[in-house]
């Protein structure tokens, strides 16, 4: 796995029903389900916590086109229901003075103080903003589809996996450990949790 | 209680008495010698009488009553103070600045084209549908983890009433919970803030609160 990176882990315990397939449950809460465990005295279920861990979004999803269209809507009566602010009042005023320069053809005495004009100003703040340069929203883990890294797919949440054995077949599922008599499911996941390979560091 | 001269000296220092007594012999207009630090002490001190101030003043006996007339008048200042009503914190955003009042920051009505205001009905409608079944989608989301949480809770019990208890115990790490939500970009790792101090100005008002 990637350097230590900080990720908050979820759901605690979940058990894995081997009779019905995967348990595709409740995320956020102790919820917690059982297998065969002939460790339980009696019972002829076999008891298994999972843990599931999560790396939550870093960055927000692409709005859909009527998002897009609702949130350009939404600014443009903002706008219209709003005052001229100063920026504004000083282009507006600097429009005056312009359009009368034209028409009279000389030069007023105020020339001196509006060296600075508003459209000089507007192009150095893009200038500014050209300067810097944002995280990429799709980073080269997607381009590459590097399914190890934790740089990918920014906008989803990802849920660890792990590959084991199940009989035959290679299953991807959660990392789960047996259930030992004596500690609660929370801390069959907690030593899961501890037992995964790999630098990181995730809370509970 | 020990009465000093204006030299600070006790009225009963036995060279003061000593002075007095050579005063009343010699007169008191040999008084003008200011230098006495330097004198030996045979000679005079008339630093008792004082030329140039005023006579002395008597200590008052009504001072403790003076006194306790002043924490009177103090304590019914404080009394009516705490009577009057509080002055209660400005909340800043429901005040308009008197700079945003002027007329000539008002903009001209905008009149919308017919298209343009069918269109902007449209698009609200289209909104409000997306919205209702965005919200219904949450719901039954949400509806189906807490079925599946109780199914699983109760199959634990079922199986052992131990476990279920520990399981359905209140964990108080859970809360506070904080969480900073999803930016637009990811955090840049190699970021160089710009140079300089953050001054806050935000005003902090403090109501005192009067107990009696």
């Amino acid at each position: 796995m990637a350097a230590p990176i900080r990720q908050s882990l979820f759901g605690v315990a979940k058990g894995w029903w081997r009779f019905e397939g995967l348990w595709a449950g409740s995320l956020g809460s102790r919820s917690l389900a059982l297998a065969a465990a002939p460790s339980i005295s009696g019972s002829p279920w076999r008891l298994l916590g999972a843990v599931c861990l999560q790396r939550p979004p870093l960055v927000s999803k692409p709005l859909t086109p009527l998002q897009e269209e609702m949130a350009a809507l939404l600014q443009q009566i903002e706008v219209e229901g709003s005052l001229y602010s100063d920026h504004e009042l000083r282009a507006l005023d600097e429009a005056q003075q312009l359009a009368k320069k034209k028409a009279d053809l000389y030069d007023e005495e105020g020339d001196e103080r509006n060296i600075l004009l508003v459209q000089d100003l507007e192009d150095a703040w893009e200038q500014k903003f050209l300067q810097f340069k944002p995280g990429a929203r799709i980073t080269e883990a997607d381009k590459k589809n590097d399914r190890t890294s934790l740089n990918r797919k920014l906008d989803r949440n990802l849920v660890l996996l792990v590959k084991e054995k199940l009989g035959d077949q290679d299953v991807w599922m959660l990392p789960q450990a047996e259930w030992q008599p004596g500690e609660t499911l929370r801390g069959t996941a907690e030593r899961t949790l501890a037992t995964l390979s790999g630098e990181f560091s995730a809370s509970l | 209680m020990e009465l000093y001269s204006q030299q600070g000296r006790a009225r009963s220092d036995p060279q003061i008495r000593k002075g007095r007594r050579r005063a009343r012999l010699l007169g008191t207009w040999q008084t003008q010698i200011r230098d006495t630090h330097q004198r030996a002490s045979l000679l005079f001190f008339w630093e008792l009488i004082p030329m140039r101030a005023e006579p002395l003043r008597k200590k008052k006996k009504v001072d403790p009553k003076k006194d306790q007339a002043v924490k009177d008048r103090l304590k019914k200042r404080i009394r009516r103070l705490e009577k009057a009503s509080q002055e209660l914190i400005p909340i800043e955003d429901f005040i308009t600045p008197v700079r945003l009042l002027d007329k000539a920051r008002q903009r001209p009505p905008v009149e919308l084209p017919f298209e343009e205001s069918e269109r902007r009905a449209l698009l609200l409608k289209k909104w409000s549908l997306y919205k209702h079944q965005e919200h219904e989608k949450e719901r039954d989301a949400i509806r189906t983890m807490l079925k599946s949480q109780q199914e699983a809770l109760q199959e634990l019990q079922l199986m052992s009433p131990e476990l279920h208890a520990e399981a359905t115990k209140r964990d108080l790490n859970l809360f506070p919970f904080e969480r900073e939500g999803p930016d637009y970009t990811p955090p840049v790792s190699n970021y160089q803030p710009p140079e300089g101090r953050y001054h806050d100005i935000t005003k902090v008002y403090t109501q005192v609160e009067f107990k009696r």
